[in-house]
């Protein structure tokens, strides 16, 4: 995986805008991006993890009709 | 304060049967000391007095007429605001939700009702569980009944203020992230998150679908098994909700510790404990090693990624809860929690996944563990309660910041669901309660429970009461 470049608060407020639909004001998305630079930092651990044969700890139970 | 107040749930509940008191008397003694202190705490955010006592007055008469609901009847109880409790405004500690008033009770309220408890009104609570300090609230900061000037830790917060100060004596939590546990380690209860699926969640406000669970707050380990037996049992109106049958967890509590192997992770849980909380739960280890259990060192591999993928769970999840409310109107929110909902528009889903594949592997990792061992320990928290207010706070010289560190030990049993209890073991030099942690296999809710009741049965910690 190529590296990452940190995050900025033209990114945070794109995103926010152009596809969750909720914009943010540039001071907000400003503050944000001080938050969520370490929080991707985290996430990148999890991307190295050894994860290769695991599934997700979420299980699909298929809506069973009421026997009664 | 008055003797019945000082009583815990258990106790309460034995002293109605034999006729020692009466629902009333007890409602009322708990009514008055809550208009005598519910102001310095802000525990209670709605109290439902007059309800209380025409209950009380309902169970009397079921026992005059012969008819015994068991060890809860007539014991009074609260139940966080996140609990939908019909006909009571239910407020999830947002101004989202300032005057929702739920047509059903959540089924922990009904079961916990069809028990005979009483209950007297509503507790504080982080806004939307979405927070380990109660600092971010509707109704302001809940406070800790040791120092009303320290948070009370949360999200559960009114629930463990409120029986910290006996103005009850047990209570309802939820816990995503910890929040009964850091509650109870905070305020000095008891607290016991069962295995995810045990407890329905039914009618409690969501925070994350994949790692909310519900669970008691109490003045003991004892209480805190009566309550489950209560609590737990299959929900057909939760889909995460187990149909294992509920053990009698009361009457099996007492158990010779003789033999039993606690394991001793102390990389990750105590290397970065503030020393006083280290101290303290070390002292809780001698002591049940000197009732005869095994201390064995372990180490549980993968533990360090655990905040990284709450993180990732809680900010997708939450969003995605909170997406509507976003659109409509987003300044009803705190600051705090605003900030925390909008940042979940920012995960990708490759990185939610990745933290939902993590709970698979922590999962796995921690069973190997628990293969050689009866029952992990750890600090409930790595430090106590700080002033409300404070970001960050000292940690054997360094600082490190309040939420994180508060959600440290407990966040990694709401990623693999297994039960942990927390209990008072000592105080800081703050004066503030440090609490010990005891967690075991899925569904092994009893050995926690036995061991940690044998250990309230040698110490008195449990005991303390602050000082209103």
């Amino acid at each position: 995986m190529s590296e990452r470049k940190p995050v900025t608060s033209d990114t945070l407020a794109a995103v926010a805008e152009q596809i969750a639909g909720q914009p943010l004001d540039p001071d907000r998305a400003a503050a944000y991006a001080d938050f969520a630079e370490p929080i991707y930092t985290m996430f990148e651990g999890l991307r190295a993890l050894p994860l290769k044969n695991i599934e997700p700890a979420i299980v699909f139970h298929p809506i069973e009709d009421d026997p009664a | 304060m008055s003797e019945l107040t000082s009583l815990g749930a258990a106790a309460i509940g034995a002293g109605i049967q034999a006729g020692e008191f009466s629902p009333t008397e007890v409602t009322q003694a708990f009514l008055d000391r809550i208009a005598r202190i519910n102001e310095r705490l802000n525990a209670f955010v709605t109290l439902t007095a007059d309800a209380a006592l025409d209950a009380a007055k309902r169970r009397e008469a079921e026992l005059t007429s012969g008819q015994s609901r068991g060890l809860l009847h007539g014991v009074p109880i609260g139940h966080k605001d996140l609990y939908y409790t019909k006909g009571v405004r239910t407020t999830a500690g947002s101004a989202v939700h300032a005057d929702f008033v739920p047509d059903f009770d959540a089924t922990v309220v009904q079961r916990l009702d069809e028990a005979g408890t009483i209950m007297l009104g509503k507790l504080n609570t982080h806004e939307f569980a979405y927070g380990p300090t109660n600092d971010a609230s509707y109704f302001g900061p809940c406070r800790n009944p040791w120092d009303p000037d320290y948070f009370s830790g949360g999200s559960s917060g009114g629930s463990g203020s409120a029986v910290a100060a006996r103005l009850l004596p047990a209570a309802t939590g939820s816990d995503t992230g910890g929040s009964i546990r850091m509650p109870a380690a905070c305020c000095g209860v008891t607290g016991l998150k069962p295995t995810y699926g045990r407890v329905s969640r039914h009618g409690i406000f969501p925070l994350c679908w994949t790692m909310d669970h519900a669970g008691p707050l109490a003045r003991s380990v004892e209480d805190c098994a009566l309550l489950l037996e209560s609590m737990a049992g299959a929900d057909p109106a939760d889909a995460a909700c187990s149909t294992r049958v509920v053990e009698p967890y009361h009457a099996n509590l007492d158990r010779d510790l003789a033999g039993v192997r606690i394991g001793i992770p102390r990389r990750f849980f105590f290397d970065r404990a503030q020393a006083d909380v280290d101290a303290a739960v070390t002292n809780a280890l001698a002591e049940l090693e000197s009732l005869g259990a095994v201390l064995v060192d372990v180490d549980i591999p993968y533990i360090e990624h655990a905040a990284s993928a709450a993180m990732a769970i809680y900010l997708a999840e939450a969003v995605a809860y909170h997406d509507d409310q976003l659109d409509d109107d987003p300044s009803l929110y705190t600051e705090q929690v605003r900030s925390f909902i909008e940042l979940g528009n920012q995960v990708l889903a490759k990185d939610y996944l990745h933290a939902q594949r993590y709970r698979t592997l922590l999962g796995q990792s921690l069973s190997e563990v628990m293969r050689d061992i009866d029952v992990l320990a750890t600090p409930g928290t790595p430090i106590t309660a700080a002033p409300i207010g404070v970001a960050e706070v000292d940690v054997r010289g360094e600082a490190d910041g309040v939420f994180g560190a508060l959600l440290r030990n407990t966040e990694p049993f709401d990623l693999t669901g297994v039960p942990a209890l927390v209990m008072p073991c000592g105080f800081a030099a703050n004066g503030m309660p440090v609490s010990l942690q005891l967690v075991t296999r899925a569904f092994d809710e009893l050995t926690a429970l036995q061991v940690g009741h044998r250990f309230q049965q040698a110490t008195d910690w449990h005991l303390r009461e602050p000082g209103l």
